[in-house]
């Protein structure tokens, strides 16, 4: 089906199965590893075998670096724990859930949360199964401020007002982040190794494109451009130096209305980051698509084929010994000869 | 390089459950049936239509409540958890309605039928409605419809797993025997729809080996032994030597998972109990039945101390109604029907003691005696209580028998034969923990075709795979 979830479900899947081993009275040890898009990966570890009410959450991200870079890596860890500061108003001293300091941090992993498995509840789960989004909404957030500052301004700001939050996801694919003084414009970078991939995505941004403007129902939904070469508002900052690989440029201008209120913009968020997931997934599933016609092609020649064979068990009715005489005695067109 | 530190993906699609999961960790994070559930078409679109609109309406507060901040959440409700739990059945699902899945919004649109679809428990709970035929694409432990494998495939990969094919090796599993062109078929697919990094296919046998190291029973880590597989759908003796598959020995019975559970369900229907479902059927089969020593004392125990008959409550969601079924002689009848096969069917009638026997037989005789001293369990359907024990005892004594026979017949003494069946704690899910061991390894990579090798050769690239020899 179509439908991919914004949160992570395995996250969520195995905290409730260890809440609820918990609350059972046979608490779990866990070691595990979980996965998520854009070389993300989670891991969840109980590092004390006596306190099993602790558990680590880890998690390490390719884009780490440049969210960090977007301001620096302490706002950014604040920011993070923000997010979840509402579930730690327990009158007790000991948190919830609470950002271990960096040197503790699980080796290999950018970040890494202490859980009180015993604790949770389904809000925290699902906020916690958020927590790639959660992280990658940081330049969003930041976004959002700059935008009400130069919308505040009473003349135009000049253009070095202007900043752009880069996160780079993956390997030469990035997304922009332009705030100006009436929209934010948001730039997708990403790339096809595939030769096949190259031309569905081809096809399917310009579906994409023109979507809008066809279909009178979504004309609220922010602006897609698309292009193969950068647009003009990062002509100077793309730092994709290198020339063979064909990047893809898809834009979206988002206006007040996408980001007014703190549901539409986590709203928004997470559909953005959603993109090339689906993107992504769409091809695959084009291709599939593809693929399963073209067994019911071959299939139906096959049959075509089968009919136009001779049968052999006419042959056969004579006994096995004379079968192979028999088989020489044919008509010019290969029809048996009847005595 | 970007996927060096990327973990490797392991999948068993079995007859019955796909396991599913990240190398390195010790158990699957999905287990779910091997089913997908695929629009109708347009034949029923009436009736389709109000399905639809049922599931948009329950929908919106469901996914509001997954993508929305936890300042609007309104909690996942229980419903969610036993959703998302791992599978013990391939057939058999809470009985939730249709209405906790989450639209597709596609049924009213034409020509996207190829996208109308679930897999897993989700297919279950959307065949119940009217509008999604049920099937399941792996028959025997062979891909019959790659149609739907391919978009079963395409699910689990984006939407269980979350990840980006491009960016992980596959580890996947075969049965014993498979045609190389099905080989090919699952490369064209992995290579080519999916672009995986690069992928490694093992047999199941050789997996379950791997995952018997785990048990303290086995001393070498080597790969001969003799593998006992029994899931939904069939049940294989497989000898293997040094990592390669004895394929003229192979001997397969037709009595597994699913044949149990409907042997239960018949005694429940004789008796006439107040649900005969599968569903019952299999939750009893999994949580009360046993193998014993010998059926004659074990019938005459029950007669003595009823207390033995268990009793099974069946409670309905809103736990409002219940119902009691009794549990008789199935405890220890159902699995019974491995070691006499005659109790429940009539054309097959070797006992599985007596084939693994046959089939160790059949191989070379320099083998014989690592394949009888390995023998490893794999596997739901060996989980019975003490299915090993029986089967290690009734080998034996064929074997003894044999020994004593040959002796007599010789007049030489023979040295013996030591006859050893290893259960250990990873059996149920024994391929899939077997692929996870491997696939962690350092060499894995290397064992594996990548995208490149397969543009360059082509599909028949994958009709070899180089052993690993790890020690
Ligand atoms: N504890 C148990 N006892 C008996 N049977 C079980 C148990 N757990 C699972 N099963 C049965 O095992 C079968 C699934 O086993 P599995 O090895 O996953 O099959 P496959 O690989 O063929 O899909 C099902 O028929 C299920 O009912
Ligand atoms: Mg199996």
């Amino acid at each position: 089906m179509l439908h991919l979830p914004t949160n992570n479900t395995l996250l969520e899947a195995t905290l409730i199965e260890l809440n609820e081993a918990w609350l059972n009275n046979a608490p779990l040890v866990v070691d595990r590893i979980v996965s998520d898009f854009d070389h993300t990966t989670l891991h969840l570890l109980t590092p004390d075998n006596e306190n099993r009410q602790w558990v680590y959450l880890s998690i390490v991200l390719m884009t780490w670096s440049s969210l960090c870079k977007c301001s620096n890596e302490e706002f950014l860890l604040r920011y993070i724990q923000s997010k979840f500061d509402k579930y730690n108003n327990d009158s007790d001293n000991s948190n919830i859930i609470e950002i271990l300091p960096k040197n503790q941090t699980v080796q290999g992993y950018n970040l890494t949360l202490r859980l009180d498995i015993s604790k949770l509840n389904n809000q925290s789960i699902t906020d916690l199964s958020l927590l790639k989004t959660h992280i990658m909404s940081y330049p969003f957030q930041l976004s959002f401020q700059k935008f009400n500052q130069l919308s505040a301004m009473e003349v135009a700001p000049s253009n070095d007002a202007v900043s752009t939050y880069r996160m780079q996801y993956r390997e030469d694919e990035n997304i922009y982040i332009q705030p100006s003084n009436d929209r934010i414009t948001v730039i997708f970078e990403t790339i096809f190794n595939d030769e096949t991939d190259k031309i569905f995505s081809k096809v399917f941004l310009q579906e994409f494109v023109d979507s809008r403007k066809r279909n009178r129902s979504i004309q609220s939904a922010p602006q897609v451009l698309f292009s193969n070469t950068p647009p003009r508002e990062i002509i100077n900052i793309t730092t994709n130096q290198n020339k063979d690989v064909d990047s893809k440029f898809i834009t979206f201008v988002l206006f007040p209305r996408h980001f007014s209120n703190d549901e539409i913009q986590f709203k928004t968020i997470c559909k953005l980051l959603q993109f090339r997931h689906y993107f992504h997934y769409h091809i695959k599933c084009s291709k599939a698509f593809m693929h399963s016609r073209m067994r019911f092609r071959v299939n139906n020649f096959i049959k075509v084929l089968n009919r136009a064979k001779f049968d052999s068990n006419d042959d056969e009715e004579n006994g096995t010994s004379s079968g192979q005489l028999d088989d020489k005695r044919r008509t010019i067109t290969g029809r048996k000869l009847v005595y | 390089m970007s996927y060096l530190n990327n973990p490797a993906i392991v999948m068993d699609n079995g007859t019955g459950l796909t396991k599913l999961g990240f190398a390195g960790n010790d158990s699957p994070s999905w287990i779910f049936p091997t089913a997908i559930a695929t629009s109708q078409g347009s034949q029923s679109t009436s009736s389709s239509k109000k399905l639809d609109t049922s599931m948009n309406m329950s929908n919106t507060n469901y996914s509001s409540s997954t993508t929305a901040t936890g300042a609007t959440s309104t909690g996942t409700g229980t419903n969610k958890n036993s959703y998302y739990a791992k599978s013990t059945s391939a057939t058999a699902f809470d009985n939730l309605s249709s209405n906790v899945l989450l639209s597709n919004n596609l049924a009213g649109k034409r020509g996207t039928e190829d996208l109308d679809f679930y897999i897993g428990n989700e297919a279950l709970i959307a065949s119940q409605g009217p509008s999604y035929s049920l099937s399941y694409p792996i028959k025997h432990g062979q891909i019959e419809n790659w149609d739907h494998m391919e978009r079963f495939w395409e699910n689990s990969i984006f939407k269980y797993l979350r990840v980006e094919p491009e960016d992980h090796y596959f580890l996947l599993t075969e049965p014993p025997l498979n045609p190389p062109e099905n080989r090919e078929q699952v490369a064209e697919i992995f290579f080519e729809s999916f672009n995986c990094a690069g992928l490694y296919i093992a047999v199941q046998a050789v997996l379950a080996l791997a995952a018997s190291w785990t048990s303290s029973k086995v001393i070498d880590r080597s790969l001969t032994g003799t593998v006992i597989d029994s899931g939904d759908g069939v049940t294989h003796v497989i000898p293997v030597a040094e990592g390669y598959v004895i394929g003229s020995a192979i001997k397969n019975i037709p009595i597994a998972g699913r044949d149990i559970t409907l042997f239960i369900q018949s005694l429940l229907r004789e008796r006439g109990e107040q649900d005969t479902s599968l569903k019952t059927a299999e939750r009893i089969k999994q949580e009360y039945c046993y193998v014993c020593p010998d059926i004659v004392k074990e019938f005459n125990k029950f007669d003595r101390n009823p207390e033995k008959f268990a009793q099974f409550v069946v409670e309905n969601k809103e736990r409002t109604s219940k119902k009691i079924i009794d549990i008789g002689y199935e405890r220890f009848l159902a699995p019974e029907i491995f070691f006499n096969p005659e109790i429940a069917s009539s054309d097959f009638l070797t006992p599985l003691p007596t084939l693994v026997d046959q089939t160790i037989q059949a191989c070379p005789i320099d083998v014989r005696k690592g394949l009888y001293n390995n023998i490893v369990l794999s596997g739901g359907s060996t989980m019975f209580k003490d299915f090993g024990r029986r089967l290690q005892r009734d080998l034996k004594s064929i074997v003894n028998n044999r020994i004593a026979q040959n002796e007599r017949l010789t007049g030489t003494k023979s040295t013996g034969v030591d006859v050893s069946v290893i259960s250990h704690r990873k059996q149920r899910n024994a391929v899939w923990f077997g692929g996870s061991l491997l696939a962690q390894t350092a060499e894995f990579r290397g064992y594996c075709h990548t995208k490149q090798d397969y543009e360059e050769y082509g599909p028949e690239i994958v009709r070899n795979f180089s052993l690993f020899n790890m020690v």
